[in-house]
């Protein structure tokens, strides 16, 4: 709480004072101006000085404030920086002002601080008649000269007027002179006549100086507005040329951004784009590896499966070897094991039952695999040919017990749809 | 509720000229002074130098005032503008400099910020700057002038920014500063009790804070070898070069004492020699303690002590 209490107190305390600051900006006199360029005191300005301005320039870095401070630290004016370009700002103080001009280009800034001290009351009823004088003239207040010129010149002519005025009446004043010889008399006159003459002149020698002086004003005022256009139009290319720089870097700018977007989007496709074919090929090749590991099985599958072909076909070699004195036959028939009619001209030659292999016909239910069947066989020790209208003749080595219990067993299979001990009973045939 | 919605609508709406910039920072002041001195606590808070206690807040309210002043005087050349943005921008840019603070542990203790204060307003004012040749060393306007060789205008201008700062300067310093009467009054009699201690400190400090500091110097100020300070001041030039940068380094201060004493066949010591409140007109240091209680003054016996009339 008393924490509290004491941080509210200072808070308030740092409000009186900017509020106390702010007023004290007002009314500050100061008789000299520190001026900060980005926080560090660069130099002062004198205001007592006859050009009381200061001047800062900086190399290879820009200016990003400005601070006009009094000596006692209080800050008076200040501008915050524009990255590039020209930023001026008047700040008044007092009944005086500060100008503050920053420049920002690209090779560094720079930084004037001007005190305008308002004009003293001499200076200003100089002005102030300067002014009428210019309005009487119908000239415009930003010449003075000329008007100056043109009062010193009426002021001289009314100087000699006063004198030539002057000397009359003091002539006119004198006491009456004594009566003089004619000879005494008419040289008098002469010599007046001859101060009168040379007063003429010189009369006449100051109204054509007059005339020069308001000539050469005349030419002095044509030059200054010749001058000024020119200055208005120098000014004028200079605000164009900065316009047409700033342009440019927008411009510029502006194309940088959109190459580095362009190049940016081109290479985040071309990215995406590698990524997708990346993950394409690598599909594939999970894809070829699982179609390899499948055909591999295959292979084995089928290898194993030609092995036990091929012992059969041994077992069914040996057979016809053994079957063959008996019926006289060539061998080259028991190597055609698969053909189902030289095996049923086989069986039923045989003239010995009990020698002779078991041979009937099977057929299976729709949808059984071979596997299955050749399962079934197997289990049987028989061997299967090839199939004829759904019927498969099966050849068994001598069954155990009497046929009919053989074929009941095989029948009982859930596999198996019938089973017929001859061709001729097997339907479709 | 409704009256925080009207000021934050107050602050980002559009200002349209000076006169009303000034009207609008006039009323909203408080506002403007407690976003400031957020923003500052949440800049100490990210960069791991905030802890809860009343020293930290301190720091972030004068923190907080000193952007706002900045703010009062730059934000009237920027109209048309939304104050609240531009405030921000302004604390945004400063922030983002790479040592903006002058932050230290032991800179928060009453001596530190005593310290700091006053190092850091020398900165923005040549009073505070020429005091710093007192509060430090304990010289007075004729000792400076005689160590820093100052001519005939510049010694005016010492004896005008001593009285500017015995006068006004002091004591808004160390209001801004946010030092209590107590707490000045604790450092003083810390002081007295144990000069040594307190003096050794003053010195560990002293260093910290003008090496952080000496950077508003200009670029083109850095410390000389002993070889050129004497050419600068045979020859006579470099009088702001002698001011600003002999008050912000001890090293060159030293060194610049010690070739000004065998110029003025003199002893000249730069011995630090802690002064809390400022060197009092006529020569003499009146250590009058602020009131307490019943009104009665605080002091010893050493209340007030005469310094060497060679320096008044």
């Amino acid at each position: 709480m008393e924490q509290d209490g004491l941080l509210s107190e200072y808070r308030q305390r740092l409000l009186d004072a900017l509020k106390a600051h702010s007023t004290q900006r007002r009314r500050e006199e100061p008789d000299l101006l520190q001026v900060f360029v980005n926080q560090e005191r660069v130099g002062t300005v004198a205001c007592a000085a006859t050009e009381p301005t200061f001047a800062f320039s900086c190399h290879e870095r820009i200016v990003h404030s400005v601070e006009v401070r009094t000596e006692d630290g209080v800050l008076v004016g200040g501008l915050c920086a524009p990255e590039f370009g020209l930023r001026a700002a008047r700040v008044p103080l007092s009944r005086d002002a500060i100008e503050i001009t920053v420049h920002n280009r690209m090779d560094g800034g720079s930084v004037r601080v001007a005190y305008k001290a308002a004009p003293a009351l001499w200076h200003r009823v100089r002005q102030a008649a300067t002014s009428l004088a210019s309005g009487i003239s119908g000239t415009g207040s930003r010449e003075p000269a000329w008007p100056r010129m043109l009062v010193l010149t009426q002021v001289a002519l009314a100087a000699a007027v006063v004198v030539l005025w002057t000397d009359r009446m003091t002539g006119w004043l004198k006491p009456e002179p004594p009566v003089m010889p004619a000879s005494q008399v008419s040289a008098l006159v002469s010599a007046t006549q001859a101060r009168v003459d040379r007063l003429r002149q010189e009369v006449t020698q100051l109204a054509g100086a007059q005339t020069e002086a308001l000539q050469t004003v005349q030419t002095q005022r044509q030059e200054l507005e010749q001058l000024q256009r020119t200055l208005a139009a120098i000014g004028d290319t200079q605000q164009k040329l900065n316009d047409s720089v700033l342009t440019v870097q927008q411009n510029l700018g502006d194309r940088n951004k959109a190459v580095s977007r362009e190049v940016e989007h081109l290479t985040r496709l071309l990215l995406s784009r590698a990524d997708l074919e990346r993950e394409q090929l690598r599909h594939e090749l999970r894809t070829l590896i699982a179609a390899n590991e499948a055909l591999s099985k295959q292979m084995a599958t089928l290898e194993s499966s030609n092995q036990e072909l091929k012992n059969r076909l041994k077992s069914a070699g040996m057979d016809m070897s053994k079957a063959v004195p008996a019926s006289g036959e060539s061998p080259a028939v028991a190597g055609k094991p698969k053909d189902s009619a030289a095996s049923t001209q086989i069986a039923e030659a045989r003239p010995d039952p009990q020698a002779q292999p078991f041979t009937f016909w099977v057929t299976f239910q729709e949808g059984t695999s071979e596997e299955s069947i050749q399962h079934l066989i197997d289990e049987i020790h028989g061997r299967k040919g090839s199939v004829n209208a759904g019927w498969y003749p099966v050849e068994v080595p001598r069954p155990v017990g009497p046929p009919d219990r053989f074929l009941e067993s095989i029948r009982q299979a859930k596999i198996v749809k019938a089973v017929s001990m001859s061709r001729a009973a097997a339907p479709g045939q | 509720m409704g009256e925080d919605r009207d000021v934050s609508s107050r602050l980002s709406s559009v200002i349209a000229s000076a006169e009303e910039f000034d009207r609008f920072a006039a009323e909203a002041m408080p506002e403007l002074l407690d976003r400031a001195t957020g923003h500052t606590k949440r800049f100490l808070k990210e960069t791991g130098q905030w802890e809860n206690d009343i020293a930290h807040e301190k720091l972030a309210l004068r923190w907080g005032y000193e952007l706002i002043e900045r703010f009062l005087v730059c934000g009237r050349t920027e109209v048309p503008c939304r104050p609240l943005f531009l405030l921000d921008s302004l604390i945004a840019k400063y922030y983002s400099q790479p040592d903006p603070l002058c932050y230290h542990k032991d800179l928060l203790s009453p001596l530190g910020r005593f310290l700091d204060g006053l190092t850091s307003r020398a900165v923005i004012s040549r009073d505070a700057l020429m005091a710093l040749f007192y509060h430090v060393y304990g010289f007075g306007q004729g000792q400076v002038v005689k160590i820093l060789g100052l001519g005939m205008a510049e010694s005016q201008r010492v004896y005008k920014n001593f009285e500017r700062w015995r006068q006004s300067g002091w004591q808004r310093a160390v209001e801004e500063l946010g030092l209590t009467k107590e707490e000045l009054r604790e450092l003083e009699e810390q002081k007295e009790r144990h000069p040594e201690r307190v003096n050794a400190e003053t010195e560990r400090l002293i260093r910290l804070l003008q090496s952080h500091y000496r950077k508003s110097e200009p670029e083109h100020y850095p410390c000389l070898p002993r070889q050129k300070w004497d050419e600068l001041f045979q020859q006579d030039y470099g009088y702001d070069y002698r001011v600003w940068h002999l008050a912000m380094c001890r090293d060159c201060f030293v060194e610049v004492c010690d070739l000004q004493s065998i110029e003025h066949n003199g002893a000249l010591k730069p011995r630090i020699d802690l002064h809390i409140r400022p060197r009092q007109k006529g020569g003499v240091v009146a250590f009058f303690l602020p009131e307490q209680g019943g009104g009665r003054r605080h002091g010893t016996g050493r209340a007030a002590q005469r310094i060497s009339p060679t320096s008044a």
